[in-house]
């Protein structure tokens, strides 16, 4: 049994029946970071220290016979924009290499209380923002992906998708702003979650926009999203967006998509933008599947072109990301990168008049949004809408990042997941996008649990040759 | 845009000592937020609720 191919289901389910150790679970992970990380480079700190520890008082707790959650003993990682009391906290900037947060994220602080095991921190482009510009000047080495290291893991959350899919950590939590989430996780192949604006806590989270923020996680499979959802979502009174709203039933999701009306949005990659062949393919395909298992398809008018959501969400990103950030501009500019320099002299000069217009303008396309969604169970459309580029290709970099159709639900505050759909003729994943009503991720799940079950993808995984081409 | 120009955008922005480069960004910027602001509709007002902000079906706190 490879541990580091475990599921959170599947682990969960050995711990709680005594058959496996969190140690020899935990050390599991360490080791394979021990060998693979300076080759992939997803993390920035490691935690072995405090994580054998805390795989030695989970151990004692099943032991001891103590009752033990789902979570109890799995092994995480957390973008390090998520503050950790007492471990350093960078974000992925100069102007944090020295900061250790005196409390925890919110989010964090619900995975430790559940029994999981922090692993460590993971990479991130600089204050888990940016625009696919990709700069050579931050303190940190670029992550790579374990499908092709040459090709682009996604970003901002870079070291979150990296680590999931080459099993240097079971689940991991990011931060999406405009795709920071989904975005990397289409790139690595996996189940990359957003949940509906204020079902999940950002206290602690360092911000980027105050109204486009949402925090997301990373999971190999739709049953581990709907586990870790389960635990992490919830009211919050350190972060006064969040509400109090039925949880999502994570014993729920295999109920299939018999008769479940599931709209597809084709104008994304069909209109909008000119998608690549393979991935418009490999859509109609997973479309085909979920009609095979007796889903309703139905085609969707959806009247907003990409443009007009990518052209909102830039103007309050930028001004809000400025204001988050204004000091630490004016006063240490010079010691940040450049594309994060860039991305906040755009937000300097925004009137506040054209703010004021892009969130009313942003409140009709959320209402014209949800008219669309809400007609429907769940919507699939398109989230990248090229094939992962090379690192060195930086223009193809770029469009892949700013040229997707993800920002359309941090506008919108919907929940929306991508999973793999396929692998690409570079042997790289394919992915689509389902979203929901709001606070509706259970649908999401089940829709995206059961064409995941009907499927060969998760049986595929990269296949990594370290730094010393030994083969993992 | 004229040194003075320059100088005016930069003590608008409250931003200082820039350098030659910052200065160009900061151009540039200037061009693309006005290029923005020109795309944004001219939504006709009165019409909404005072609460313009976004939030899901919720309130503000829970």
């Amino acid at each position: 049994m490879m541990l580091h191919h475990l599921t959170i289901g599947a682990a969960a389910r050995l711990i709680a029946a005594g058959r496996l150790s969190p140690v020899e679970l935990v050390d599991a992970f360490l080791a394979r970071i021990a060998q693979l990380d300076r080759t992939l480079h997803s993390y920035i700190t490691v935690t072995e220290q405090a994580a054998r520890s805390a795989a030695g008082d989970a151990e004692a707790a099943v032991v001891a016979g103590r009752s033990i959650g789902v979570l109890h003993g799995i092994p995480y990682g957390l973008k390090d924009n998520y503050y950790t009391r007492g471990i350093r906290t960078t974000a992925g900037s100069r102007l944090l290499l020295d900061f250790v947060p005196d409390e925890d994220a919110t989010l964090h602080h619900r995975l430790r209380e559940a029994g999981a095991i922090l692993l460590g921190k993971l990479n991130t482009w600089e204050f888990g923002t940016g625009t696919g510009e990709l700069t050579d000047d931050l303190p940190f080495p670029i992550a790579r992906n374990p499908w092709d290291v040459h090709r682009f893991s996604g970003g901002s959350s870079t070291g979150a998708g990296t680590a999931v899919a080459s099993g240097l950590a079971m689940a991991a939590l990011g931060s999406d702003t405009g795709g920071s989430v989904r975005t990397p996780a289409a790139a690595c192949g996996l189940v990359g979650l957003k949940p509906t604006f204020g079902r999940l806590s950002r206290a602690g989270i360092v911000p980027n926009s105050y109204s486009l923020d949402h925090p997301g996680l990373f999971t190999w499979t739709v049953e581990d999203a709907a586990i870790l959802l389960s635990e992490l979502a919830g009211a919050d009174p350190r972060d006064p967006s969040t509400v109090d709203r039925p949880m999502p039933d994570h014993a729920r999701i295999g109920a299939g998509v018999r008769h479940l009306r599931i709209g597809v949005v084709r104008r994304f990659h069909e209109r909008d933008v000119a998608a690549d062949a393979q991935l418009a393919a490999a859509i109609e395909d997973a479309l085909g599947v979920l009609r095979d298992l007796g889903a309703d398809i139905v085609e969707l008018d959806l009247p907003i072109p990409l443009k007009d959501y990518r052209l909102c969400t830039r103007v309050i990103g930028s001004a809000e990301a400025f204001a988050a950030h204004e000091q630490d501009f004016l006063a240490r500019r010079s010691e940040m990168g450049r594309a994060l320099r860039d991305k906040l002299m755009a937000g300097v000069l925004i009137r506040a008049v054209d703010y004021i217009k892009a969130v009313r303008w942003r409140r009709e396309l959320a209402v014209r949004t949800d008219e669309v969604v809400a007609s429907c169970d769940a919507v699939v459309c398109a989230g990248p809408l090229q094939l992962t580029p090379l690192l060195s290709d930086t223009a193809a970099v770029k469009d892949y990042v700013m040229g997707s159709a993800m920002c359309v639900f941090n506008a919108t505050g919907h929940p929306a997941l991508v999973q793999c759909i396929g692998i690409d003729s570079n042997g790289m994943p394919l992915s689509m996008q389902i979203a929901g009503r709001y606070f509706d991720e259970e649908t999401v799940l089940r829709v995206a649990a059961a064409y995941e079950a009907a499927t060969p993808w998760r049986r595929h995984r990269p296949h990594i040759v370290d730094c010393e081409g030994a083969k993992a | 845009m004229t040194p003075e120009e320059k100088q005016l955008l930069t003590k608008y922005a409250g931003l200082d000592a820039l350098t030659a480069e910052e200065l160009d960004q900061l151009c540039t910027s200037a061009a693309q937020a006005i290029e923005n602001a020109a795309r944004l509709p001219n939504l006709s007002s009165g019409s909404e609720p005072a609460h313009i902000f976004f939030v899901p079906q919720a309130p503000l706190r829970p």
